[in-house]
């Protein structure tokens, strides 16, 4: 693991204080061999794919399939026409959110830790008479399987849930979730923003009908994500954006719409991103995301341990790190998370999130401002735990009153 | 919130000459709008400025950084208070410089260099005057060398210009003053001890010091009839 560091320039530029990198769970850092896979669309075949029928065009048809079945191997999906790229997790959840044909009355269950992007497309088709409804997290941040149980029934139509969740990073039990969900006849759909990039996610195990994540958190390029869905369900969908490459032929009036994935994929496609993505996948394999897993956790624990013997630190989320993935949300006394978050840059090199990390819902609810989230991945060692344990702890001093 | 109109402020001036300023000033004018209209600041201004100033300090001193971080809506406050008191004194010295020619009327400034010896000496200061040495200048009917009060003037000092003006009106009325031309009489400087003209000092020694208008000096020329 010690060795990936090499791989990722920005970690490797000289400094009396090198960048600590702990804003994972926003947007990951590249390695070489995925930014060279750009790099190569650009310098190579930079054309158009799936029309044109030039040496070229078809070079590029061909990276593009070869990236879709890595994609569809990386996720454990049967079939990689149910691999459709999109630009990122969200915009994979509001095309099933407009796609799938959700009727007034149609109750749609999340959780109440939900990110903006699981949230706000039910909020839109609220409007439209669908029902949104919630599942209240305990009071630690897991998920309260019982409550949701007992709100099952014929009614709810679609269980949207974020499988690690951004905020406190506890993760839901999803294969109970997902079969619960089926036994009431819904459809299960999961955020998988921050699972897929650092743990082993199946969705053929898991049985989910539709799973979305982004490139951006798996040290792929930004602007590429991917929404799974079973074949099955993407057949009878309606298209959500529409236009070139969506359809085999087209009228004055109406157009004949391709199958998926074709059909959801519409205009010109980030050919470069969607091949530096698969490069990424394979770049992941590799480390093996079991390792990134165990590897974050204890980081996290080590992390955990020492930031709570600080003054006035209040974690959100379970205290056991083992529960928590690479996540370190917390607030230090009653300072501002941007506060700490600029002190930790400008003054340790350390990046970290800060404000609501677009889960604006929950902190409103609990009448919190923010807070200042550090995330992990495998890049990152001891020793910038420890840089950011002793920065924390100078930080602390000056901000909490004892 | 009160240091987002002060930075809206100081960041707007500063915009003006550098395009670095002004993402700053913006949300300077966002964050002040919506203080003004009673909505909390979206922008975080306030704490991203706490958090400039706590770290930098911080490099420096713990205790420091701690106590300005503890106190920084006191400092902001006393900032915001000196900030805004020195733009109303700004402002009324640029209307008294447009008014009266000078920024500080009856004050100390650079026409009154030496205030505390002047003061000292039982002399009021209503108005300005000038320093510097200049050419003789010209027969008068408001002179007398009779007169009670002695006026010291230079010539090219636009303050004397203005005060013959004055003494001219005066004249009519039969007002005379001494003529006492310090650029014909540059003795008179150390003798009389002139530190700024026009000086009009009466038989009793009590001097005013810069130009008068109209009313104060005529009442100054009445108090030796």
């Amino acid at each position: 693991m010690e060795n990936i560091r090499k791989d990722f320039p920005v970690l490797n530029k000289k400094s009396d204080k090198p960048l600590v990198y702990f804003d994972n769970a926003c947007m990951t850092l590249r390695p070489v061999p995925v930014i060279n896979a750009i790099i190569r669309y650009y310098e190579e075949f930079p054309a158009c794919g799936e029309r044109s029928k030039h040496r070229l065009g078809v070079q590029v048809t061909e990276e593009v399939e070869k990236a879709r079945k890595t994609m569809k191997d990386f996720l454990g999906a049967k079939n990689e026409k149910e691999i459709i790229f999109t630009k990122n997790t969200t915009e994979g959840i509001n095309l099933v959110a407009n796609s799938l044909g959700l009727k007034s009355g149609d109750v749609v269950l999340t959780t109440d830790k939900e990110h903006n992007s699981n949230l706000l497309p039910w909020q839109q088709l609220a409007k439209m008479g669908v029902k949104h409804e919630m599942v209240k997290s305990r009071a630690d941040g897991t998920f309260d399987l019982e409550a949701f149980e007992k709100r099952m029934d014929r009614s709810v139509k679609l269980v949207s849930v974020v499988h690690t969740s951004n905020l406190d990073g506890t993760t839901v039990p999803a294969e109970k979730i997902i079969k619960a969900a089926h036994d009431w006849g819904a459809l299960a759909m999961l955020d998988a923003a921050q699972s897929v990039p650092h743990k082993e996610v199946s969705v053929g195990k898991l049985g989910v009908d539709f799973l979305a994540c982004s490139g951006h958190k798996m040290m792929g390029p930004s602007g590429t994500g991917i929404l799974y869905g079973k074949y099955g369900l993407l057949e009878k969908m309606g298209p959500f954006i529409v236009g070139g490459g969506t359809v085999s032929d087209s009228n004055y009036a109406s157009a004949t719409y391709e199958k998926p994935p074709e059909k959801f994929e519409a205009g010109l496609q980030d050919y470069a991103g969607i091949i530096g993505l698969a490069e990424a996948a394979r770049y992941l394999n590799k480390i093996g995301r079991k390792n990134i897993e165990q590897h974050e956790t204890e980081l996290n624990r080590m992390i955990t341990k020492e930031l709570l013997k600080l003054n006035g630190i209040s974690l959100i989320g379970p205290q056991d790190a083992s529960l928590r993935s690479g996540i370190i949300s917390f607030n230090v006394g009653k300072a501002g998370s941007h506060e700490v978050a600029i002190m930790l840059d400008r003054n340790y090199n350390i990046a970290v999130r800060s404000g609501a990390h677009c889960v604006h819902s929950w902190f409103n609810a609990h009448g919190l401002q923010g807070s200042v989230r550090a995330s992990l991945y495998a890049y990152n060692t001891k020793e910038e735990a420890a840089i950011f344990l002793d920065a924390m702890q100078k930080i602390a001093k000056v901000l909490v009153r004892r | 919130m009160v240091l987002c109109i002060v930075a809206a402020i100081i960041f707007g001036v500063l915009s003006i000459f550098s395009a670095k300023y002004r993402p700053w000033a913006r949300e300077g004018f966002h964050c002040a709008f919506r203080m003004l209209t009673f909505r909390k600041c979206d922008v975080h201004l306030e704490e991203r400025i706490r958090a400039h100033i706590t770290g930098r300090l911080m490099t420096r001193s713990e205790h420091l950084a701690s106590a300005v971080y503890r106190n920084f809506k006191l400092f902001s406050w006393i900032f915001t208070i000196i900030f805004f008191a020195s733009m109303v004194y700004t402002g009324y010295s640029v209307y008294n410089l447009a008014v009266h020619g000078t920024c500080e009327p009856g004050g100390s400034c650079i026409f009154v260099p030496q205030e505390s010896t002047l003061s000292s000496a039982n002399v009021s200061v209503p108005s300005s005057g000038c320093v510097q040495a200049d050419a003789p200048g010209s027969v008068t009917p408001y002179f007398d060398n009779a007169a009670k009060v002695q006026f010291f003037y230079r010539d090219g000092c636009p303050w004397c210009e203005k005060e013959k003006e004055i003494l001219t009106l005066l004249a009519k009325d039969g007002y005379r003053v001494k003529p006492m031309h310090l650029d014909t009489n540059p003795e008179y400087w150390n003798e009389y001890n002139i530190q700024a003209t026009p000086t009009f000092i009466g038989p009793d020694g009590k001097r005013v010091i810069g130009y008068m208008e109209y009313m104060p000096l005529r009442a100054f020329l009445d108090s030796y009839k």
